[in-house]
């Protein structure tokens, strides 16, 4: 059997701006957005400081032939990153309505991520049978995205709900009626760093490099987060994914957590076993960027620490500057990790709906 | 093997109260709980912390976010270092938080005395404590 691969993390785009996304709108808010139809969410914001990587967080030898963004053009992905390398699913993770968290008006950054999710379920899942959609919520209004949660829960290819956390860390009760949907539905939530302002601004942090780095700092807030506020005691059957704060601290982070718990039990007695309990059951992270690690023994105990072979899912990032190919990483660790890694704990966590329409050979 | 001590009248350990006291080397706390007395060790098996200097009362039970159940009352003594909780009754951690447990001893009462059962090592007999126990620290 060859090595079936799953991608937790590939991020499509769409070309045009808003306008693109016209066909999904009514006259009314055609009106609306009309004098801001060549906007494009995941532009460039005045005073950002420019990338360290002179192309943008894209690599240019993604860039369609066809022209375009990066991950916009589906059959050049398709083949690019999925025929190129054996990937049998990619999760995509699209980055043009996550950065809608910091859009100021609740109603249209609904309706904008709202036809962002029936732009991709029609163009992108109807392209490829190896594509699947963490669909996106505009988190500003959280009543409105459990609406649009229960929209398309039944739609086929999609798989999970992506949550861009805006001014509450994740796990507070702001976020209920989004969890409450996506429990319901029986999809994850998905988490990945999305640059949003709640996530990556700081005072006095002036560098993409100090805000790419310290990624691993947010994912570690958003997961006490979920701990200690209580959302994984509120919602039994809810799932987090973790995607693209890295992994390579959550050994010490889960020994952290248990051991506060210790002392903090009463303080929470919501929380109702040790946290390392809950993220085993129910949070998973993704692997890229695969840090590198000193030396094999290292990586070996590491990935045996974080119980790897229940907690982490492979993902490429494609087509974003430090993605990982499936070939480059993990290379040496047992067929038995390497399955689990890259194939099991991702259908485990997002479920049969992964798999349907995946050939039976896979 | 097992010897008793005793560790004075009754009437000197008041309800609800914790006394600290030395028996046979081993400095024990001793708890009057509406007239049930408890004996553990003075040493938190956590960080061999002092705990019986800690608080001795009840705790948030688990529950529901937004529900605030007090219960245990009396039975919970919450150590000065790291508030690592143990049940007085049974040494064990409440709700099985850690492994370890708080050495405990058997007390009974006898002519108004109280009387504390402790495993002691034959060769420092009357002297310091055994290790044989498999709940000590």
């Amino acid at each position: 059997m060859s090595l079936g691969i799953v991608d937790c993390d590939v991020h499509p785009l769409v070309t045009g701006g808003l306008g693109a996304l016209f066909p999904y709108f009514d006259q009314n808010w055609r009106k609306r957005l009309e004098p801001r139809k060549h906007i494009d969410p995941f532009g460039p914001s005045i005073g950002q400081p420019p990338h360290f990587v002179g192309s943008g967080s894209n690599r240019v030898d993604a860039i369609p032939p066809s022209g375009g963004l990066a991950g916009s053009d589906a059959a050049f992905l398709a083949h690019d990153l999925l025929d190129k390398h054996g990937i049998d699913i990619a999760v995509l993770l699209p980055f043009q309505p996550a950065r809608l968290d910091g859009w100021k008006d609740a109603d249209e950054a609904a309706i904008l991520a709202s036809a962002y999710n029936s732009y991709f379920v029609e163009h992108w899942l109807g392209v490829d049978p190896r594509f699947r959609l963490a669909m996106v919520v505009a988190p500003q209004d959280p009543v409105l995205a459990a609406k649009e949660i229960r929209r398309l829960s039944s739609t086929q290819g999609v798989v999970g709900v992506w949550v861009p956390p805006i001014e509450y860390n994740i796990g507070y009760r702001y976020y209920n009626p989004i969890f409450e949907a996506a429990q319901e539905a029986g999809l994850p939530i998905v988490l990945h760093v999305s640059a949003s302002p709640h996530q990556s601004s700081r005072p006095g942090r002036s560098t993409v490099a100090e805000y790419y780095a310290a990624i691993s700092a947010i994912g570690i807030n958003e997961l006490c987060s979920l701990i200690f506020e209580g959302a994984l005691s509120r919602f039994p059957m809810l799932k987090v994914v973790f995607v693209e704060y890295g992994w390579t601290w959550v050994p010490s982070m889960v020994w952290r957590l248990d051991q506060t718990w210790k002392s903090a039990r009463p303080s929470v007695p919501y929380v109702l076993k040790p946290p390392s309990e809950y993220i085993l059951e129910r949070v998973r992270f993704t692997s890229e960027p695969a840090i590198d690690v000193p030396n094999e023994d290292y990586l070996r105990s590491i990935l045996e620490m974080m119980r790897a072979d229940r907690t982490l899912l492979f993902s490429s990032d494609y087509p974003h500057w430090d993605s990982d190919a499936p070939e480059t990483v993990f290379k040496n660790i047992s067929a038995d990790l390497r399955h689990r890694i890259f194939w099991a704990n991702a259908v485990e966590t997002f479920g049969d709906r992964l798999l349907a329409g995946v050939p039976a050979a896979v | 093997m097992k010897k008793q001590f005793v560790v004075g009248p009754v009437g000197d350990f008041p309800p609800d109260k914790c006394r600290i006291v030395d028996v046979a080397e081993v400095s024990v706390g001793i708890y009057n709980r509406q007239g049930t007395f408890f004996a553990v060790r003075n040493l938190c098996p956590h960080k061999l912390a002092p705990i019986c200097h800690g608080t001795i009362g009840g705790t948030f039970l688990p529950s529901e976010q937004g529900e605030w159940i007090y219960g245990l009352d009396g039975y919970v003594l919450r150590c000065v270092a790291h508030a690592w909780e143990f049940d007085i009754r049974t040494g064990e951690s409440v709700f099985m938080a850690d492994r370890r447990r708080l050495k405990t001893y058997p007390v009974t009462i006898e002519n108004g005395q109280l009387l504390l059962t402790m495993r002691v090592t034959s060769a420092a007999e009357g002297g310091k404590e055994g290790d044989d126990d498999a709940s000590d620290v």
